[in-house]
């Protein structure tokens, strides 16, 4: 079988390949942008996913950006996993609760965030417990650092970095489909809403 | 869709708001004193007129909302931009009056005024059509964007959903009479004409691009709800996650079970070793990490249970490099050097001693020596391996 490989293979591979930040956003900056938009002619798209599919590299579509998945991916242990979706969750309920109608496209400052979440006690145990390691820092920096380690991660943009603003990416979906694909189940005492 | 049509009023304190919402109901005309204390008692009544939500004629003895109250919550609900709609409906009711005015009195040589009517509604029309349906994109665009309350933005949206549907109904309306009535089939002049094609040609138009309009708003809704759902949910997760409850009323372990991506991706040491290896044998690749110096100090050491398979039976991981470097360093025949290594305080297997042989061979430093020299082949029931004498010394 012979498969020619698609132009702008490389550019993807070495985008979504390396790095903390796997996932190449439809508002992300220029260069994603640019990237994004040749990716997703439907020739191309179906092009890159026969070529990495050979070397064992799923290219998926989330909702506004593609990543990678590896057939033979060694995944982290169930404890870890669990970890990480508790985290998603708490992450995103941090996020919606205290920026107004958080989503795909919204700007928002740190310096606001933090205005709003001063004093709210369940955010800064919320902060806390996300970087234990950070004991002395003062509540803005962790804040700062929760947004950048977003950032490096690509769910964020830095937008004005003069003035920290960001800019949240459509690579934010793919982080909603987690939260939307939970379920919560009524108990016998109908003490827990449905989460359909 | 559960909305409240006087969730808007939710601004307002409680004991106040089924009584505004009754007042804007009727702010078309000046509520009477008599019908004002059924709508609410005399108290609540005193108590909005000092807080400036209403306004009392006491000539009349009327009551009605605030002007600026009022004109806010029409804005907010957009009772008048619904209303902007009606232009066209009223357009259609006046069109047909018009054309039968003229049918009757084309005889008496007045027919002209009633052409002349119909051009500048035909006219106006032109003129809105497109307008109107630019207002409905951006109404809807802004009041998905605006604001953060998301009844409030399901219940605009839905009025921009309605709005448009019934201006495409009246398009549709217009088309046809523009289509099928005798009078546009009969009349001559050129600039009915002109008139009635440009208006055909712009009710496609806008057909087509209502479309697109009922998508986007149908595509606004449905992200509205989503994302109402999805912060209704966060709330409850919360709270469970909080109450250690999450496990047990929640899909959250399977979905973690299942999970893929860049979110659950684990940074991964890059190494030679198999990924079998560092994965269920954490034991042996923190000794390897120890051996290179990336080992954290600081750590403690830890059991780790390894389940299935026996400890004994797990084969050793072997740094091949390391052997041939020590090997370099002595004299001995490979194998024969090979039969005094210890790993984990044992000699090893015969299966161990061969794979040894063939690494060491296939090492690249090594390559370079046996590539000039002749060696002979043999072979075991699973392995073929080149025999070769050391260096001569």
């Amino acid at each position: 079988m012979t498969i020619e490989a698609p132009t702008v293979a490389h550019r993807l591979f070495a985008r979504l390949c390396r790095g903390p930040n796997r996932l190449l956003s439809e508002n992300g900056p220029d260069e994603d942008a640019d990237l994004y938009r040749l990716v997703a002619e439907p020739e191309v798209e179906a092009a890159c996913i026969t070529f990495f599919a050979v070397i064992g590299l799923q290219l998926q579509k989330g909702d506004g950006c593609y990543y990678f998945t590896a057939d033979e991916e060694p995944q982290p242990n169930l404890e870890a996993k669990l970890e990480k979706m508790i985290r998603l969750v708490r992450v995103l309920d941090f996020l919606s609760t205290h920026i107004e109608h958080f989503g795909e496209g919204v700007i928002f400052s740190a310096a606001t965030l933090t205005l709003k979440c001063q004093g709210d006690a369940r955010a800064e145990r919320f902060l806390q417990e996300m970087k234990k390691e950070m004991k002395d820092a003062s509540f803005p920096e962790r804040i700062t650092y929760l947004l950048q380690s977003l950032v490096g991660q690509g769910y964020l943009s830095e937008y004005d970095q003069a003035r920290q603003e960001y800019r949240v990416l459509s690579a934010i979906h793919y982080l909603f489909e987690f939260a939307d694909r939970i379920q919560i189940h009524e108990t016998e005492t109908g003490g827990v809403d449905a989460g359909t | 869709m559960p909305i409240q049509k006087d969730s808007l009023f939710r601004i307002f304190q409680s004991d106040y708001r089924s009584v505004l919402w009754r007042f804007f109901e009727n702010r078309k005309e000046p509520v009477p004193a008599d019908v004002a204390a059924e709508l609410c008692d005399r108290p609540t009544l005193e108590r909005l007129l000092a807080l400036g939500l209403l306004e009392h004629d006491g000539a009349s003895n009327e009551y009605r909302l605030d002007d600026r109250l009022e004109r806010f919550l029409e804005d907010m609900l957009s009772a008048a931009e619904v209303a902007q709609a009606d232009w066209l409906v009223a357009l259609l009711e006046e069109l047909p009056k018009l054309i039968e005015g003229y049918r009757k009195l084309a005889g008496l040589g007045k027919g002209d005024t009633f052409v002349r009517r119909i051009v500048r509604l035909l006219r106006t029309c032109d003129s809105r059509a497109q307008r109107h349906l630019e207002e409905i994109k951006s109404a809807a665009d802004y009041d998905y964007r605006a604001g953060s309350d998301y009844e409030v933005k399901l219940l605009k949206l839905q009025w921009h959903l309605e709005r448009a549907r019934s201006y495409g109904r009246a398009i549709a309306e217009l088309d046809g009479l523009l289509k099928s009535h005798a009078f546009f089939q009969q009349q001559g002049a050129i600039e009915i004409l002109l008139l009635r094609t440009r208006l055909l040609h712009r009710c496609d138009q806008v057909g087509d691009a209502l479309i697109d309009v009922y998508q986007q708003i149908e595509q606004y809704l449905n992200r509205v709800m989503r994302d109402h759902v999805r912060a209704r949910k966060l709330i409850l997760l919360r709270g469970l996650i909080e109450r250690h409850e999450h496990l047990p009323t929640t899909n959250i372990e399977e979905m973690a079970a299942a999970a893929t991506g860049p979110w659950f991706r684990e940074p991964r040491w890059r190494t030679l070793l198999a990924p079998s290896i560092i994965d269920e044998r954490p034991e042996l690749f923190a000794r390897m990490l120890a051996r290179a110096g990336l080992a954290d100090a600081t750590r403690r050491a830890r059991h780790v249970e390894i389940q299935e398979t026996p400890v004994e039976e797990v084969s050793p991981v072997i740094d091949w490099q390391d052997v041939f470097e020590n090997f370099r360093r002595q004299n001995d025949d490979l194998f024969v050097f090979l039969g005094h290594i210890r790993v984990e305080g044992r000699l090893l297997t015969e299966e161990e001693l061969i794979e040894g042989f063939c690494a060491v061979l296939s090492n690249e430093d090594w390559a370079g020596s046996w590539s000039r020299a002749p060696f002979a082949l043999a072979a075991t029931d699973r392995w073929e391996y080149a025999v070769v004498k050391p260096p001569a010394r």
